[in-house]
């Protein structure tokens, strides 16, 4: 996966979708590659190298590092399933 | 205004305060509250009948149980020796040689155990990618201690279709064979390695902690520079 064609994250809801996780996380990868095989746009955020990135996750998850947790548009999902990834895509008009 | 697009106003709202309060109680019980509140929506859209029935609940013990912990004790076998052959038998009973393979690219997974946590998650990761590795030419095969009937069960409850081979007995000969065996442990270490149709070891990777997955898109790179390296040439016309 080419990292460099990732687009910021827009302010609106229904925009791009962020992942933040961890390169050796199956759960993380799982989520990724169901998104590069439905052609979806989206930026990585590495935990373990991006603190700002780190710190937003703790924020959103009671002061835990959950990965993966994932924006989509407005929603955030701390370590959902492939599935509830699937349906929020769905709701936002993204799949 | 629709409950969800308010919802997601909100989320907006608090993501952005993110940097805005210095590091406190105050701030940890604010998120706190914050991921409370995404577990009681998500239980509340998620909640269904099947979700509390016996399988969906042995399907989902992995989440619960307790992880493994513990550096690389191994390096395993170097790339570009060949790959030692072996035979085992997979759920079904049904021995399966790496010879059998001869002429496909064959990328082996050596994991810990079947069940806990990290062996699932990323078991389920290349099940999701069985069409990737096909279109490549690749064959995937598990390999761990745990018995048949093990591996039977488990295939069933996480829907795994490629075979898993028992390295029950003699425990762990195989792994010893590739050189990842956790002698203290009783199983394998975490190991990748990929087999080119000449049956010669062309990747390899040993996770440096047990519970990390490795990288699927190393992964996908080096199976499809194989595969692109063994693709069969018609013969010349004279």
């Amino acid at each position: 996966m080419d990292d460099s064609n990732q687009k910021p994250i827009p302010e609106e809801p229904g925009g791009a979708v962020v992942v933040y996780g961890t390169r050796w996380c199956a759960a993380t990868q799982m989520i990724r590659r169901y998104l590069d095989r439905h052609n979806i746009t989206y930026q990585f955020r590495d935990i373990d190298f991006d603190a700002e990135a780190t710190r937003q996750v703790k924020w959103w998850a009671g002061g835990n590092a959950s990965h993966p947790t994932v924006q989509i548009g407005g929603e955030v999902l701390i370590e959902p399933s492939t599935g509830e990834v699937e349906r929020t895509l769905e709701l936002q008009g993204l799949l | 205004m629709g409950r969800d697009i308010r919802f997601e106003e909100f989320e907006q709202r608090f993501s952005r305060l993110a940097d805005k309060m210095d590091e406190s109680p105050e701030k940890e019980a604010v998120s706190i509250l914050h991921a409370m509140i995404l577990d009681l929506r998500r239980a509340g859209s998620t909640n269904s009948p099947a979700a509390d029935s016996g399988f969906e609940k042995i399907a989902n013990l992995y989440k619960t149980a307790p992880g493994m912990s513990g550096h690389a004790m191994n390096a395993g076998l170097t790339v570009n020796t060949p790959a030692p052959d072996f035979t085992l038998p997979d759920a079904t009973g049904k021995l399966v040689s790496l010879s059998d393979f001869r002429g496909k690219v064959v990328v082996v997974v050596f994991y810990p155990l079947d069940w806990s946590p990290a062996c699932s998650d990323q078991l389920s990761l290349y099940q999701a990618e069985l069409d990737t590795f096909e279109d490549m030419n690749a064959s995937l095969l598990g390999i761990s201690v745990d018995s048949l009937y093990s591996h039977g069960a488990w295939c069933a409850v996480r829907q795994i279709s490629f075979p898993l081979l028992a390295d029950f007995h003699p425990k762990g000969e195989v792994a010893r064979q590739y050189q990842v065996w956790r002698e203290g442990d009783g199983f394998s270490e975490r190991a990748l390695y990929v087999i080119d149709p000449q049956g010669v070891i062309r990747y390899q990777t040993v996770s440096a902690e047990l519970p990390n997955i490795p990288d699927i898109y190393e992964l996908l790179d080096n199976v499809k520079k194989v595969s692109q390296e063994n693709v069969p040439r018609p013969a010349r016309e004279n």
